[in-house]
């Protein structure tokens, strides 16, 4: 016999409706979601700052050569990402060469895989709290448990980027999968190959980003807690691997691989930031994020604390701390969106299945025993409650384009103004610093006017040079990507980038065309740049301005 | 509880061993020192319930 048989039938009915209601806004934003993906697979120049550069550390790996140079001597490029994306990409860079469209499909794959397994997680769970728990619930909770991760405004924005960051959490998600239940396996040959296959996803996400060290020190909390030896063997396993490769990593590019992925990564913390990337993510996540600060509570005072509520513990504080440095946005909560995901997915799916045990100490006899009599009234009401949970997390995550077949129609309906660019309304809205400006479609105009800069540069012989802030423009003319504006201008102001070299070739007005839009460049060379270079011509292109110079004569 | 205890103290410590620096508790100390507060307290309330494995 099933939970749900026996909830009395009128409010199994309310709750299958209002869960309903609560998957078809979700799958809404998903709808959303895939819209906004198939637009920017499509756009050819960089859609966020600084693909276009991950792009290039592609295409370097792919004919052998590293992207860890040196910055000071021509062409000034360097990264400061570790390599593993750019890894997985550089078949389809031999294949199909300098495209967009791979590694904005990969990211996208790559969230949608997260999602499943936060679903599959929230299943496998609640069947283990509760194996008789029902069916069709427990499916829908965790299916809206995936759909939610894919409707935080945060994973939405940088989902079908060019970017390391997002398979970077598909595979956190994964590694945190794999170890939940890793202490529990009895056979010693298939607990030694789970650990290997978790260590081995946390190296891959650590090489993908830096920033997968959060949720390392999680699992190695997990692992501590539970079994201190194993944890103590198997981190010191994973330790001298990392260190390795990193150390291999240092030694063959002479240095630059610490300089580019450790020194300029020291960057200014910025109070107001932090503060300002926090509020937002409270905003927009409060309705399940009491959920599963809940679940987490029920852990530590009732059950055993799992590794999903380490997880979002490490990664929450240590995300709201990595996000108040400069260069850092709404980004870095991404991982701790994932495992408060898993976290109220499990409190909702517990509760509509009344799963719950309390152990006999002085928290029950305190908060719980009290209420022992209303406990059938009070279950009832939190079953109602769990299905507007998630339909408050879609209201508060709303965001759609409000013009376009079926879109224009819906905004008109529910009086949906935009706020953001090219008709997009972002519930986020535009008020917190760092908090990223992108979300909108972009348009045939913006791509019309991406090719206008494009014949700009072509315009110029072919021999001179072009200093673009974005590849983009470099690849659709063929021409050599000449630095990388923000790892130079990180570096400059940790006083390790001596832009001498570069100033004097515009000095020397070795550049036929510059082509800027944030002016990234340290400040130097930006004074050259104003010095010897006169802006000729401004073309807007998806919400910002491209400034495009010429020698002064 | 003791992590949370000895992690206060370290933090104030650095005001201590490090006179020369400017500004006194920091934005970064101030998360730091809530954390670690937090922690002992989040101890404390956890010792009443014995030996269960966490």
């Amino acid at each position: 016999m099933t939970q749900s048989q026996s909830i009395p039938r009128p409010i199994l009915t309310i709750l299958h409706t209002l869960m309903l209601i609560a998957l078809a806004w979700l799958l809404f934003h998903f709808v959303v979601y895939v819209v906004y993906a198939n637009n920017l697979i499509q756009f050819p120049f960089d859609y966020d700052q600084g693909e276009g550069f991950e792009l290039h550390d592609v295409m370097l790996l792919s004919q052998f050569q590293s992207p860890y140079a040196d910055i000071e001597t021509f062409p000034f490029y360097g990264s400061i990402y570790p390599p593993m994306y750019h890894v997985f990409l550089v078949p389809f860079a031999w294949l199909f060469g300098a495209e967009y469209w791979y590694g904005r499909l990969f990211s996208f794959i790559t969230t949608l895989i997260t999602a499943i397994t936060i679903s599959w997680v929230v299943y496998r769970e609640t069947y283990r709290i509760k194996p008789d728990a029902d069916k069709t619930l427990t499916r829908m909770v965790a299916v809206a448990s995936g759909l939610a991760f894919l409707s935080s405004n945060i994973v939405y924005h940088i989902g079908p980027l060019f970017r390391q960051h997002i398979s970077m959490f598909m595979f956190e998600t994964l590694a945190v999968a794999v170890f939940a239940h890793v202490n529990e396996i009895e056979s010693t040959p298939r607990r030694r190959r789970m650990l290997l296959l978790g260590f081995g996803l946390l190296v891959i996400g650590g090489y993908t980003k830096q920033l997968a060290a959060f949720t390392a020190i999680a699992i190695l909390l997990f692992l501590f807690i539970r079994n201190p030896r194993r944890a103590i063997i198997w981190g010191f396993g994973f330790a001298v691997v990392g260190a390795g490769i990193f150390a291999l990593f240092t030694i063959t590019t002479d240095g630059h691989w610490w300089t580019q992925t450790i020194t300029a990564n020291v960057k200014d913390f910025l109070t107001d930031q932090a503060i300002g990337l926090a509020r937002l993510f409270l905003n927009l996540h409060l309705a399940l994020l009491i959920p599963a600060l809940l679940q987490l509570v029920y852990e530590v005072y009732f059950d055993r604390i799992s590794v999903y509520s380490i997880w979002f513990v490490c990664t929450f504080v240590l995300s709201a701390l990595a996000a108040g440095t400069w260069g850092a946005g709404d980004s870095y909560y991404a991982t701790s969106v994932a495992a408060m995901c898993i976290l109220s997915g499990i409190f909702i799916s517990k509760t509509v299945n009344r799963g719950w045990q309390f152990r006999k100490n002085y928290i029950r006899r305190i908060l719980i025993d009290p209420f022992k009599s209303a406990t059938p009234a009070i279950t009832l009401i939190l079953i109602i409650i769990m299905p507007i949970v998630y339909i408050t997390y879609a209201r508060a995550t709303l965001h759609m384009p409000t013009t376009g077949a079926g879109f224009e129609q819906i905004a008109d309906i529910f009086g949906i103004e935009p706020n953001a660019d090219n008709g997009f309304y972002d519930s986020a809205g535009r008020l917190v610093g760092a908090y990223a400006d992108i979300g909108h479609l972009t348009t045939a105009q913006d791509v019309i006017n991406g090719n206008l800069i494009v014949e700009r540069i072509n315009a110029i012989p072919a021999d001179k040079l072009l200093l673009s802030e974005e590849a983009a423009f470099s690849f659709a003319t063929n021409r050599e990507v000449i630095t990388n504006p923000v790892v130079l201008y990180i570096l400059d102001q940790v006083g390790h980038y001596d832009s001498s070299e570069l100033v004097q070739m515009l000095e020397e007005q070795a550049f036929g065309l510059i082509v800027l839009r944030a002016r990234f460049y340290p400040p130097p060379v930006n004074i050259a740049i104003d010095t010897y270079y006169e802006m000729v011509e401004v073309i807007p292109m998806n919400g910002f301005d491209y400034q495009i110079l010429r020698p002064k004569n | 509880m003791a992590i949370g205890a000895l992690g206060t103290l370290a933090i104030f410590a650095i005001d201590v061993i490090d006179v020369g620096r400017e500004g006194g508790i920091g934005p970064i100390q101030t998360v730091g020192l809530v954390i670690m507060v937090s922690l002992a307290l989040l101890g404390l309330t956890l010792i009443p319930l014995g030996d269960d494995p966490a």
